[in-house]
C-alpha cells in the first residue's frame, strides 16, 4: 500500500517547518543576535517576513501615571479581600427576630445581595444558631409591645 | 489519579510563575509581582487588538482586576511537555484579556468609531532613535497586521509580541497546537505578500 500526503498534510509540515524556524529566531533574537539562524527548509519569503516582524513590531507599554494608578487600584482591591477574609461581617438582629449577614464585599464569596437567616436555613452550622437564637427568644420574657408582637408572630409561626 | 504515562494532564513544578502565584494565593497583597510582570504584556497585546490607548487601558484594568478576584480559582497546569519556561498562569491571564478585550469590542460595534491609522500606532520615539525609514519600516509591519483577520492576527501578535510557544498560544485561543501552526503560517503568507507588493 502506498501513501501520498494530501494537501491538508502538506499544509501542515510546511506550518511545523515555519514553526521550528520562528521558534529559533525568536530565540536568536531574544539574545540579540545580529544574524537569524541557520536557514533549515523554510521558504525564504516568510523567512524574510519573519525577521522583519521580530525586528519591527514594537511592543508597546502603557503609561507610568496609568501603571502606577492601576497597582494602587489592585493594592486596594487586596487590602479589601485580606480585610474581609479576616473579619467575618458580624450578624444583625432584626426586629422580627431573625438575622441578616451582609455577605462579605470579598469577591470570590461575594453573593450579590445579604444571607437572612430567619425562616429560611441555609446551612447545617447556620441552622444551629437559627435554632439557638429562636429559643433564647422564646424564653425571654417581653420587655416591649414590639418584642410582645415579635413572640406573637413566632408563636403563630410554630403552632 | 496522575496517569502521565497516558497523557493526560497533571500538576508538575513546571510554571515559572508558581511561587509568584502560590505567595499571592495566600495574600493577595503579594499580587503586585505577577501584575508588574505581566502589565506591559497584557496592555500591548490589548492595543495590537483595539488600537486604542484608552480602550488597552481599560482591557487590561479589567483583567487585572478579573485576575486578583479569581487567583484562588486558578489552578497550574503545566505537563512535562509545555517546556521549562512554560506559565500556564500566563495561559489563564491572557484568557481573560482575550475575554475583557472581546468585551470591548463588542461595545465598539455598538458605538463605532474610526479605527486608528497604523502610522499612528507607530511610537513617536522611533522618529527621533531611527530615522524616518525605520518609521516606514514599522508602519508597513503594523499596516499588514492589521489587514489580517482576527484569529490570524491574534496568533502571529501572541508569537512575535508576547513571543508565547505554541503551546501557550493554543491555550489562550482554545485550539490545537497543529491549528495555532497552521495559523501563523497562512498569516505569515499573507504578511509577506502584503509586504513584498509595491502597490501596499
Amino acid at each position: 500500500m502506498t501513501w501520498a500526503p494530501t494537501d491538508r498534510d502538506s499544509h501542515d509540515v510546511d506550518a511545523l517547518v515555519t514553526d521550528r524556524y520562528l521558534e529559533t529566531l525568536l530565540v536568536a533574537h531574544a539574545r540579540g543576535a545580529d544574524s537569524g539562524p541557520a536557514p533549515i527548509e523554510a521558504d525564504p519569503d516568510l523567512r524574510r517576513t519573519m525577521a522583519r516582524l521580530a525586528r519591527d513590531l514594537p511592543r508597546f507599554h502603557p503609561s507610568f501615571r496609568f501603571e502606577e494608578a492601576l497597582a494602587n487600584r489592585l493594592a486596594a482591591e487586596a487590602a479589601h479581600m485580606r480585610a474581609s477574609a479576616v473579619d467575618p461581617p458580624a450578624p444583625t438582629i432584626l426586629p422580627d427576630g431573625a438575622i441578616r449577614i451582609d455577605a462579605p464585599s470579598d469577591i470570590r464569596l461575594a453573593m450579590g445581595r445579604p444571607l437572612w437567616i430567619g425562616g429560611a436555613i441555609t446551612s447545617a452550622a447556620l441552622s444551629l444558631a437559627g435554632a439557638a437564637f429562636l429559643a433564647w427568644r422564646l424564653r425571654r420574657p417581653p420587655a416591649s409591645p414590639m418584642a410582645r408582637a415579635v413572640r406573637a408572630v413566632a408563636r403563630a409561626r410554630l403552632s | 489519579m496522575d496517569r502521565p504515562e497516558e497523557g493526560g494532564p497533571r500538576q508538575t513544578p513546571l510554571d515559572r510563575d508558581r511561587a509568584l502565584v502560590e505567595v499571592a494565593q495566600a495574600d493577595p497583597a503579594r499580587f503586585d509581582a505577577l501584575y508588574r510582570k505581566y502589565v506591559a504584556q497584557v496592555y500591548s497585546y490589548a492595543y495590537y487588538e483595539l488600537r486604542d490607548h484608552h480602550e488597552a487601558e481599560d482591557a487590561t484594568e479589567r483583567t487585572f482586576m478579573s485576575a486578583l478576584a479569581g487567583l484562588n480559582r486558578f489552578e497550574e497546569r503545566a505537563t512535562p511537555t509545555d517546556g521549562e519556561g512554560a506559565s500556564t498562569f500566563r495561559v489563564w491571564l491572557f484568557q481573560i484579556a482575550r475575554n475583557a478585550v472581546a468585551e470591548r469590542r463588542r461595545r465598539l460595534r455598538r458605538r463605532p468609531e474610526a479605527p486608528l491609522d497604523a502610522a499612528e500606532m507607530v511610537p513617536a520615539t522611533i522618529d527621533v532613535e531611527d530615522g524616518a525609514a525605520r518609521r516606514d519600516d514599522v508602519t508597513a509591519a503594523l499596516r499588514a497586521i492589521g489587514r489580517l483577520p482576527d484569529d490570524r492576527r491574534r496568533a502571529l501578535t501572541l508569537r512575535f509580541i508576547e513571543e508565547m510557544s505554541t503551546a501557550e498560544i493554543a491555550g489562550v485561543l482554545g485550539r490545537s497546537e497543529g491549528a495555532v501552526r497552521v495559523l501563523i503560517h497562512r498569516a505569515l503568507r499573507s504578511v509577506a505578500r502584503d509586504l513584498g507588493d509595491p502597490r501596499r
